[in-house]
């Protein structure tokens, strides 16, 4: 059954998918708005549940401004304990999830980037502690670029591009690794990958100086 | 006294600095950004022109790559010789903060000694040796793109077939030369020369150096970062030894 776009129940079923996209991609610098509903359809399934289709705009006003076209089917059940069912799918999203680039090499910081700069220090802390022998001294030296993921379990999933310091033979080590943070579950590292010196001009491929 | 420091800080800090603009003289020098090696070439010029009595340029070697290696010696003048405070900042090259605390320090230093009593006395007494970008090779490159902004040694070339380049400047001077602290290899961070010395920028500073030493009070070289204050010498079983001294003025520092 076609729905009138602009009219409430395809507008309320809009609002519950964007509830949902918040829940999964939401953050302090990511928050979703509805800006317009396309198309809509609703059927009733089974024993009374209706699912909603729609086609709709979304708009990330929280920093970018961001417009998405999204794809979204919702399903309410008859009882109200049970909530909404959302399934989404958006163009383009993964693009503009919170990032953290090195765009200003004045080494300046806003305020509100500085609890992430906070947990790439942890973060680094554990790549440390692994490669720490007598013979190096390790500090975080930059947080290159910070990605956000989309959310694993109700856990903040953070890709980071972090650059170590070695006192000892001051080489500049790149780490991309992923982590993931949840207030009461602390910090805990899915992947970490060390990223080899580009093999061009004056750098040995794997600049391995040892002494 | 602290009080005309401080507001020359915040008159430079309030001026807006255009890069595209001809005539220094009509800006006020942004102090708080970082700069490109014309910039600060051109800077030292503008405090030669503006503080004649107490600024002078001198050229004391080459880079390299032959550019002139440049120092600013400040100081009210004097019929007879005087008491030297060297400073040299830049030696490596990415450490982009001690070229800017160089010449934030003569921007401080020329603005109170007219009327900061300590200043003057300082002024009247001694004469500062400054060398805002000793490694000036290596800042350069390392301003030219992301990939470079790392880069730490000089630009001379490695002496054995490779494809890495460049000699620690710290680490190669002629100072228990090759004994702690460094790597034989070309490619590294630390590498400390084919020879001590064998880099133009490490042996021009001896040079001068060894012409100033009868006068040298204290020598200071700028880098980043750590938040230390570090002692000579940079081996862990020799002190120098004025040690205890230097621990009193070390503590005066903080």
């Amino acid at each position: 059954m076609e729905l009138v776009p602009i009219h409430f129940p395809a507008r309320r079923a809009a609002k519950v998918a964007l509830h949902h996209l918040n829940t999964l991609h939401g953050s302090p610098f990511n928050v979703f708005g509805l800006q317009e509903v396309h198309k809509a359809t609703m059927e009733e399934i089974d024993s009374g549940r209706r699912k909603y289709s729609l086609d709709l705009s979304v708009i990330e006003w929280a920093s970018s401004n961001s417009v998405f076209r999204c794809l979204a089917l919702v399903t309410f059940s008859l009882d109200l304990k049970t909530p909404p069912d959302v399934q989404i799918d958006c163009a383009e999203l993964q693009q503009t999830m919170l990032s953290l680039q090195k765009d200003e090499d004045q080494g300046n910081m806003s305020e509100e980037m500085k609890p992430f700069w906070h947990l790439a220090a942890v973060a680094s802390s554990f790549i440390m502690l692994k490669e720490s022998s007598e013979n190096t001294e390790f500090n975080m030296a930059q947080v290159a670029s910070l990605n956000q993921q989309e959310s694993r379990e109700k856990k903040l999933m953070l890709k980071y591009h972090i650059l170590l310091h070695d006192f000892v033979s001051q080489e500049i080590l790149h780490w991309q690794l992923l982590c993931s943070w949840a207030p009461g579950q602390g910090v805990e590292i899915l992947e970490a990958q060390f990223v080899p010196k580009c093999p061009h001009t004056n750098e040995s491929a794997d600049n391995t100086a040892a002494d | 006294m602290a009080f005309s420091v401080i507001s020359l800080v915040l008159l430079s800090a309030a001026v807006a600095h255009d890069r595209l603009a001809d005539g220094l003289e009509q800006k006020s020098y942004n102090y708080t950004t970082y700069h490109t090696m014309d910039e600060i070439s051109d800077w030292m010029n503008q405090m030669e022109r503006e503080n004649p009595d107490v600024v002078s340029r001198m050229i004391y070697g080459q880079t390299y790559e032959k550019r002139n290696i440049t120092l600013l010696k400040i100081g009210l003048k004097s019929t007879t010789a005087k008491k030297a405070v060297w400073m040299d900042c830049g030696i490596h090259a990415r450490e982009w903060i001690a070229p800017a605390f160089c010449l934030h320090f003569v921007k401080e230093i020329l603005g109170s000694y007219k009327t900061d009593p300590n200043m003057n006395t300082l002024f009247k007494n001694l004469d500062f040796y400054i060398t805002p970008v000793l490694n000036m090779d290596g800042y350069i490159y390392s301003w030219q793109n992301s990939s470079t902004r790392l880069w730490r040694k000089s630009r001379s070339p490695c002496h054995e077939n490779s494809t890495c380049s460049g000699t620690d400047l710290n680490r190669n001077f002629y100072a228990n030369w090759g004994m702690v602290g460094i790597s034989r290899d070309c490619c590294s961070e630390v590498y400390n020369g084919a020879t001590a010395l064998s880099e133009p920028e490490a042996q021009a500073v001896t040079d001068i150096l060894g012409a100033l030493q009868n006068q040298i009070l204290c020598y200071l070289t700028i880098h980043s970062y750590g938040q230390l204050i570090l002692l000579p010498y940079g081996h862990p079983n020799i002190s120098a030894p004025n040690y205890e001294e230097l621990v009193r003025t070390q503590a005066c520092l903080m």
